[in-house]
């Protein structure tokens, strides 16, 4: 069986894997990103190509040193960057010695099978049968991985036992790697979600937890090891953190709405419009129109990540102090890149969740309030 | 009314059609002098710091305009080919503008090209309906006469662009005494302004050595380099790079010796097209000398590099 790989983007791994394997091929799937993949990606990658492209080197070269075979790549039409990646890494890595197949899947521009027929004779199994079974398979695993934790983000800050829900999810990440049949994947989730359920939480907590909404560049939202883990170190903190982005939803939107209901983001242009009148590429336009929901929502505070040099989010930074003036909704902006450390972004964490922390105090009329943050 | 044009960003390319539009449609066209270090000081305090330098330079030539113009134009410039983008921060423009400096806000002329249609002179008419205009004029009319002169494609009733002034104005003989010729790869507005560049040109001039730029490419080679990329490359300033690569290497009249590439601290785009311009040139077997320029470069560092890089390439030519 054909050996193929697929560079890392958060939990997204494991219904790729389900996906590839159903379509007959045997995936490799790259090693968890550590100091090393950094390392590797960072050596290879042009200096200024933004943190992604070069992480996403570093997994190709130690998916190949495990026996890949073939790389497979998202495309895209710019402005971002992220729609030249598949080139730029392929030239990268032919310049470094490595002769691998490198297929980079772009959006179809004449009709919605020419995609498909090029790519088809990668895959051994691809009866249409086959297919819809594999996107079945894949599509309900993403749903899992992505109400699981939506859920546990919930549950997180009111946990007693310290990293009982941490631990919980990865326990489901390995059990949900495992099985492979419709009814064992909902069994699983069912079972998951009823154990979460069943974390004992804090009592005797009047408060509702400070709440904040997660945004910005895909990859950074999406990845923990990239992010240093901010949804779990903030829950630990005693916080609710929204994600925005979730793999289902990404999907959803950019591979079946924009092409079936062109026009499914409106909603977010009305929202930023006042701000920034276009999209700029990437997420520019979500996350300043994200901040102004949370904003109108009340919502506490909004954390921004963007990898460093990230040109839309660059355009956002700029227009976003103006979006927190008026709306009131305090906005931490971290760039990481290869040179981040983890004890930076947490002192920076926690500064900010003091601050929110006495700015809901204020508003509560100077009442002390409870704090359940654990430091 | 009095039109205000920053000197900067796209203004190498189109300047002069704006110039002439504005001043033919019966407004005093107000050009911001060259970027000097003051204009770049007023840009950069006012910029958020991670954009890059040739924004936080249009900023500072938008400041420098405020208390002379009553009107200053933004090239909103989304698309100016059907498929290809020019950068974000092009899209997002008016919006830092806008949010970099508030004051600005009633004074703004927007001008968008693109995303739909992307006719520079067909934007600049919109543009010109919402402004209350002297009654002589009629901008249609000179929108017309403007672009059949461009139609003609003769060059010598087309305004010569401002990058075509620079370059007459500083370039050599082909052959001169050095006998070098050195291709320089860069966004117009990193290879025109002398302020962002420190002189570049200025200092190649003095050497007495010959320089292609992109701009002086001829119109047969638009989409030759490019056309050899797997894949379609959605950024214009990229693409005019790879013509003007094809065309440099293959030009039989004056070969090229060596490349310089000149780029942005932090530009996104030119972190991959320069590294993917990079090893073609590496292919070709020629020197290639890359620089990155931002509001702390110093001036004895880049000739430095340059006259290090220039001798190099002397001891390698024989013909010096």
């Amino acid at each position: 069986m054909l050996k193929a790989t697929f560079p890392h983007i958060g939990n997204s791994y494991i219904p790729i894997r389900t996906l590839l394997t159903e379509l007959g091929l045997e995936p490799v799937i790259p090693p968890p990103i550590s100091g090393r993949t950094v390392a590797l990606g960072t050596k290879l990658a042009p200096e200024f190509a933004c943190y992604p492209l070069k992480i996403n080197l570093g997994n190709y070269i130690e998916a190949i040193e495990a026996g890949a075979e073939l790389i497979l790549m998202a495309g895209g039409v710019g402005p971002c960057r992220f729609g030249y990646y598949g080139e730029q890494q392929r030239e990268v890595l032919r310049e470094a010695g490595y002769s691998i197949d490198f297929l980079v899947l772009e959006a179809p521009k004449t009709h919605p099978w020419e995609l498909w027929d090029k790519i088809k004779h990668y895959f051994p199994r691809h009866r249409p049968h086959d297919i819809i079974n594999a996107i079945h398979l894949a599509w309900l695993k993403a749903d899992a991985l992505d109400r699981f934790d939506r859920l546990a983000n919930q549950i997180r800050p009111l946990e007693q036992t310290f990293g009982a829900t941490t631990n919980l999810q990865a326990d489901f990440y390995r059990a949900l790697d495992q099985v492979y049949l419709v009814h064992d994947i909902q069994s699983t989730l069912k079972n998951y979600l009823d154990a979460l359920n069943g974390i004992h939480l804090k009592l005797g907590i009047t408060i509702t937890p400070l709440k904040i909404l997660l945004l910005g560049e895909i990859y950074m939202v999406l990845e923990p090891k990239v992010n240093f883990e901010i949804e779990r170190t903030l829950g630990e903190m005693g916080v609710t953190v929204e994600r925005t982005i979730y793999f289902t939803e990404w999907v959803r939107d950019h591979l079946l709405f924009s092409i079936i209901h062109p026009n499914w983001n409106k909603n977010l242009k009305l929202m930023a419009r006042p701000y920034l009148r276009n999209f700029v590429g990437g997420h520019g336009l979500e996350t300043i129109a994200l901040t102004v929901k949370a904003g109108v929502n009340r919502y506490h505070g909004v954390i921004e990540l963007a990898p460093f040099t990230c040109m839309p989010e660059i355009i956002a930074m700029q227009v976003l102090p103006r979006v927190s003036r008026e709306l009131e909704i305090p906005v931490l902006s971290i760039i990481i890149d290869e040179h981040s450390a983890e004890a930076g972004i947490d002192t920076r964490l926690e500064a900010f969740i003091d601050m929110l922390h006495y700015q809901s105090q204020k508003r509560n009329g100077g009442k002390p309030l409870e704090v359940i943050s654990r430091y | 009314m009095k039109i205000g044009i920053p000197r900067a960003l796209l203004y190498y390319w189109y300047g002069s059609i704006w110039e002439k539009f504005w001043q033919d449609s019966g407004f005093t066209v107000v050009t911001s002098p060259p970027t000097n270090r003051q204009i770049m000081l007023a840009g950069v305090e006012t910029a958020l710091d991670e954009l890059c330098l040739p924004v936080k330079i249009f900023l500072g030539h938008v400041r420098a305009l405020i208390p002379f113009t009553d009107r200053i134009m933004i090239p909103h410039l989304i698309k100016v080919e059907p498929d290809a983008f020019i950068c974000p921060k092009f899209m997002g423009l008016p919006d830092i503008v806008c949010h970099a400096i508030p004051a600005v806000k009633d004074q703004l002329l927007l001008v968008q090209v693109g995303p739909r249609r992307v006719d520079m002179i067909n934007s600049l008419q919109n543009a010109c309906r919402h402004l209350e205009r002297p009654p002589s004029s009629s901008p249609i009319f000179i929108s017309r006469s403007i672009q059949k002169q461009i139609k003609k494609a003769n060059k010598s009733s087309v305004p010569e662009s401002p990058a075509e002034t620079i370059i007459q104005a500083l370039q050599n003989e082909p052959g001169a005494k050095s006998k070098l010729t050195i291709g320089l790869l860069g966004h117009p507005y990193c290879l025109y302004d002398d302020c962002f560049n420190l002189n570049l040109l200025q200092i190649l001039s003095d050497y007495q050595v010959y320089f292609l730029t992109p701009e002086m490419m001829p119109h047969q080679y638009l989409g030759q380099g490019s056309g050899k990329l797997a894949k379609k490359m959605f950024w214009t300033t990229g693409r005019v790079q790879f013509d003007a690569l094809e065309w440099m290497l293959h030009c039989k009249e004056t070969p090229v010796d060596g490349f310089i590439q000149i780029a942005p601290f932090a530009c996104g785009p030119e972190a991959l097209v320069s590294d993917m311009l990079e090893r073609r040139i590496k292919e070709a077997k020629k020197p290639c000398l890359k620089i990155y320029y931002e509001e702390h470069s110093g001036e004895a560092g880049v000739i430095t590099r340059l006259e290090a890089f220039l001798d190099l390439m002397k001891y390698q030519n024989p013909a010096c």
